[in-house]
């Protein structure tokens, strides 16, 4: 006697399945959604897959299949699936333990993922500040007076960074060359909303995943650090012939290379 | 046509026919329950495994003591091809090749009968009257 069939079955990403009802939790910060559902053993990699998501690449091109959200919440997606064999315990053609059904705890948390088909993933932005030490070959401050202030009792600019980051999840391919190429290079048009200059790529850290079918993908974690000073300008004192502030500075007299060479930023998909 | 269930009956422990007094069989199945949100709020079930229950009563015999080292029926001992026939010595019969004896109780009848019941669960395989 079989007790479940398709009488009783829902369709869920193509695969089918029974409902078992849902546990939903609301707090101020940790909403989460928990749907019990049963599926037959041989399907479960299947509907795991589909539902946390998954990226593949073939021939170039990226297809993102988005981890499923919950119905209730739409914002609370798919994160994690805890699996149990349920019915009379069997044996597979190995000998392994094999059961007629997989009991599915689905585990729903916030979005961390956009829904343009690209997952963007989690952000972090840090504070730190940095000092520039004013220049002592020539006055570079100023008191209300007009005097120049004496380079030797000048004191230091603090001014702020801010280190920003975001965790781009399950990536078909692990981008090395682009993290390569790109290092210590500043954004050469608007970046994230800061202008041309003032963010430097710091690097990546990367973490490989396995699908539930095997497949691997890769989150990783892009680093950038924001100067509210464009990172190629350093401060000049005021020297006859130049009224000296932040200028543009390079390595070479052509004016050809700076410290951090301007970079296209768009391959890294974060608009 | 004449009943006669019971009549004849006996247990076997390997070679050792058991003086028996009753014997009892309770075979059970553990059921999976699914409740989904289509089954109209009534339980499903499918099997998902079965046990036996056995409780053999008999009576002490001073000749053969059964709880001695042979045949050794003790608590926490095992009972070896048990065979629990329907009628005489033949089929149709329960088959236990594997009993663990888990309670093993002793009472004494005014009557001047010596009671031992043992209450066993089979291990592995065991066979319906066939």
């Amino acid at each position: 006697m079989t007790a479940l069939d398709s009488t009783t079955s829902i369709t869920l990403a193509g695969v089918m399945c029974w409902d078992e009802g849902v546990r939903e939790e609301f707090g101020r910060s940790s909403p989460r959604a928990v749907r019990k559902l049963v599926c037959r053993w041989t399907d479960r990699l299947d509907l795991v897959n589909r539902l946390l998501g998954y990226a593949t690449s073939t021939g170039g091109t990226t297809t993102v299949a988005q981890p499923l959200t919950y119905k209730g919440a739409p914002f609370l997606v798919c994160t994690h699936v805890e699996i149990e064999g349920t019915g009379m315990l069997g044996a597979d053609s190995d000998g392994d333990a094999a059961y007629p059904y997989a009991r599915l705890r689905v585990i729903y948390d916030p979005s961390e993922f956009n829904n343009d088909g690209h997952e963007t993933g989690n952000e972090n932005l840090d504070f730190s500040s940095e000092v520039v030490a004013l220049p002592m070959n020539g006055p570079s401050l100023y008191w209300s007076n007009g005097d120049a202030v004496d380079p030797r009792a000048a004191p230091a600019i603090h001014f702020t960074t801010a280190t920003f980051s975001r965790t781009l999840y399950s990536q078909p391919t692990l981008p090395v060359n682009l993290i390569f190429t790109l290092l210590d290079t500043v954004n050469q048009g608007p970046f994230l909303g800061a202008a041309a200059g003032k963010v430097r790529f710091l690097g990546a850290r990367t973490h490989r995943r396995f699908t539930a079918t095997g497949a691997k993908n890769w989150d990783i974690t892009l680093a950038f650090l924001y100067r509210s000073i464009e990172h190629n300008k350093s401060f000049r004192a005021n020297l006859s012939g130049d009224a000296g502030g932040w200028q543009d500075i390079y390595l070479d007299e052509s004016l050809t290379q700076q410290p951090y060479p301007p970079a296209d930023y768009s391959a890294f998909n974060l608009a | 046509m004449k009943f006669q269930t019971g009549h004849g009956g006996v247990a076997t422990l390997g070679s050792y026919l058991i003086p028996i007094e009753t014997w009892k069989v309770t075979a059970t199945a553990q059921a999976e329950v699914f409740r989904n949100s289509k089954s109209g709020g009534h339980p499903l079930r499918e099997a998902a495994g079965v046990d036996v229950e056995v409780e053999i009563t008999f009576e002490f015999d001073f000749d053969a003591n059964p709880l001695a080292e042979t045949p050794g029926l003790r608590a926490g001992g095992e009972l070896t091809n048990v065979h629990l026939p329907l009628r005489s010595t033949g089929l149709p019969r329960w088959e236990f090749p594997h009993l663990l004896a888990e309670r093993v109780l002793q009472e004494m009848g005014t009557d001047g009968r010596l009671i031992v019941k043992i209450l066993a669960h089979s291990s592995g395989v065991f066979s319906y009257p066939a």
